[in-house]
Formats: C-alpha cells, sequence, structure tokens
C-alpha cells in the first residue's frame, strides 16, 4: 500500500484555439509523476463546445485518470452540457455534485466536486435577504455548498479529496483585490470540507491569489489557478 | 495625453471581460496621472496582444501602458510534500 497519492492539478487553463496544445508536451510527462490529474474549472475561455473539443484533445489519452470540474467560463455560453459531454466522450470525468474513486495501488482515493459559487467569507457574506437576485445568488452559493457536502461524505473511499472552482477559503485570495472576495468563493464551502474528513482541497478561480491556505478545521486547501502555479500543473504529495 | 476619467479602471474591467474575442477576468487595472496599466497573467502573446490593442483604440487619449506577463507552461520542477 502507497504512503502518499501523488496528484497532479491546474485549473484556469482557458483552452481555446489560441492556446490548444500548448499544455500537452509538459502533460505527456505525468506518467511518471503523478498518480491523477485533477482539473479544477475554467476549461475553456467562453465555454464553446468548439473550445471543448480543444479541452478535449489537449487532455485526452493521458496515462492517468483525469478529474475535472467546471469554471465560470465554461457556463458563459450556456453550452455547459455539450462541454461536458465533449469532455466525457475524450474520457475525462466531470464531477458536478458527484464523486468518483481511484485505486491507487491498494489506496482508495476519492474526489468529489462541483464548480461551487461565491457569497464570501465568515462575517464578509451575502445573505439570502433583498432583493430575489441577491437571494438567489445567495441560495446557490449555499446549494453549492450542501451539494460538495453530501458528495464528500457519500465517498468510500480511505481518502477524500475535495475539487472546486470556486475558493473556500480566502487564504488562498491574498493577492486578489480585496472587493471581489465575495465573487470568488465562499466559506460555506470550507465549511463542508471540514465537515467531512477531507484530507486537502484544490480550487482555482483566483488567478492573483496565492498557493497555499487551509480551512478552519485544518484541511490544506491549494489554489491550482495556472497563473499562480506559474507551471503547467502542479503536483502534490498527499500522505495516506 | 489626458487625465482618465473617474470610472476608467470599471469600463475597461468589464470590456475585457465582455468583449467576445477576450473574455479575460484576470486582467487589473492600475490608473497613474496619464492613464492605466494593466497587471496579469495571460496564456497567449496573441491574447496579450488583443487585450492592448483593444483597450489602446477605446482610450487614444490615455497611455495604456502594460504589465501582463505570459504564463509559463513547463512541467514544474518540484513536488509538494504534504
Amino acid at each position: 500500500v502507497t504512503e502518499a497519492v501523488r496528484v497532479a492539478a491546474v485549473g484556469d487553463v482557458h483552452i481555446d484555439e489560441k492556446v490548444a496544445g500548448a499544455f500537452r508536451p509538459a502533460l505527456l510527462e505525468l506518467r511518471e509523476r503523478a498518480d491523477m490529474l485533477l482539473l479544477a474549472g475554467d476549461l475553456t475561455r467562453r465555454g464553446t463546445p468548439r473550445e471543448a473539443e480543444f479541452v478535449a484533445r489537449e487532455f485526452a489519452d493521458l496515462p492517468l485518470p483525469v478529474i475535472a470540474v467546471l469554471g465560470n467560463h465554461d457556463y458563459h455560453s450556456d453550452r455547459a452540457g455539450e462541454v461536458v459531454a465533449a469532455l466525457r466522450e475524450a474520457g475525462l470525468t466531470v464531477l458536478d455534485g458527484d464523486g468518483c474513486v481511484v485505486d491507487v495501488n491498494g489506496v482508495q482515493v476519492g474526489v468529489a466536486g462541483l464548480s461551487g459559487f461565491g457569497g464570501g467569507f465568515a462575517g464578509r457574506c451575502v445573505s439570502e435577504f433583498g432583493e430575489p437576485q441577491t437571494k438567489a445568488f445567495a441560495e446557490y452559493g449555499r446549494v453549492q455548498a450542501e451539494r460538495l457536502e453530501k458528495a464528500l461524505a457519500a465517498l468510500e473511499a480511505d481518502l477524500r479529496i475535495a475539487l472546486t472552482h470556486y475558493a473556500p477559503v480566502p487564504d488562498t485570495l491574498v493577492g486578489e483585490p480585496f472587493e471581489i472576495y465575495p465573487f470568488l468563493g465562499s466559506y460555506l464551502l470550507g465549511d463542508a470540507i471540514d465537515r467531512t474528513g477531507t484530507a486537502i482541497s484544490f480550487h482555482g478561480h483566483a488567478h492573483a491569489g496565492s498557493l497555499r491556505g487551509m480551512t478552519p478545521g485544518g484541511v490544506p486547501v491549494r489554489n491550482v489557478a495556472q497563473p499562480v502555479l506559474q507551471a503547467a500543473y502542479g503536483i502534490f504529495d498527499v500522505p495516506t | 495625453m489626458t487625465y482618465p476619467g473617474p470610472s476608467v479602471e470599471g469600463e475597461i474591467t468589464h470590456m475585457l471581460a465582455e468583449d467576445a474575442d477576450i473574455a479575460e477576468h484576470g486582467v487589473i487595472v492600475t490608473r497613474h496621472p496619464h492613464g492605466v496599466t494593466l497587471h496579469g497573467c495571460v496564456n497567449s502573446e496573441e491574447l496579450r496582444d488583443l487585450i492592448m490593442e483593444r483597450v489602446r483604440r477605446a482610450y487614444p487619449n490615455l497611455v495604456v501602458d502594460s504589465d501582463i506577463e505570459l504564463a509559463r507552461l513547463d512541467p514544474p520542477a518540484g513536488e509538494e510534500e504534504l
């Protein structure tokens, strides 16, 4: 049984015709370096089926499981269903409030995820009060967190990993303008992670944020937005 | 050269996000006495050039400086042990 699971992760690759193929050389090195690759949303720039085809080609036929969630850019063209279908057709696992389990040398590694949403952080967050639009914004964030918690709790695994696009803690947003934190994540996601015995959480979305953070319950959080990593992906050894 | 208007940072932020050819949220706009500087990181030179061209065309009387870096897409040098 392995003592650590090696997780490669990146978000915000924003693949379109301008960058198609640019990640591929680095991805082909993953065979020797990681047990799985997690994609933390914003895989496309505008969320079009054409861009999804570029993403599918970029991440197809890699020698390890590829597990993804969508990000806000992937929803922009209102064609997320077609985006997901193209990625699944290429062999990627796309999570949206559900999970999957990967056997890594005898260790059952569960990954649960979804895009998540904004709403802000404890003491500085939106509430379900006021105009219908404000209530809808707050409610959507709450429901996303509830779905994440349910998916994490349902994993029958030795190790649980959370994968979102939006941030579950403010630590990994340091570097972003403070005023936009409510649009970058929600503390409700962090609460969901803390309540489910999760080992580590990965997210993207905050291009100018920071790599490392921690939930109030002590779960490590990593912002793997590609501009933060300044590499094609990051690799993290997660003890089992 | 013209002193930038009071909402120029917001106007450019909206423009970069909503321009269908750009769709970029990761660029931060700051002002200086004669214009603005765009900061951030994008993943292609073509996109960086397009951003600068569109902003300069929209604000011909402002000095528009670029502090936009290009993303590095090499494999990482090492791993983080948690």
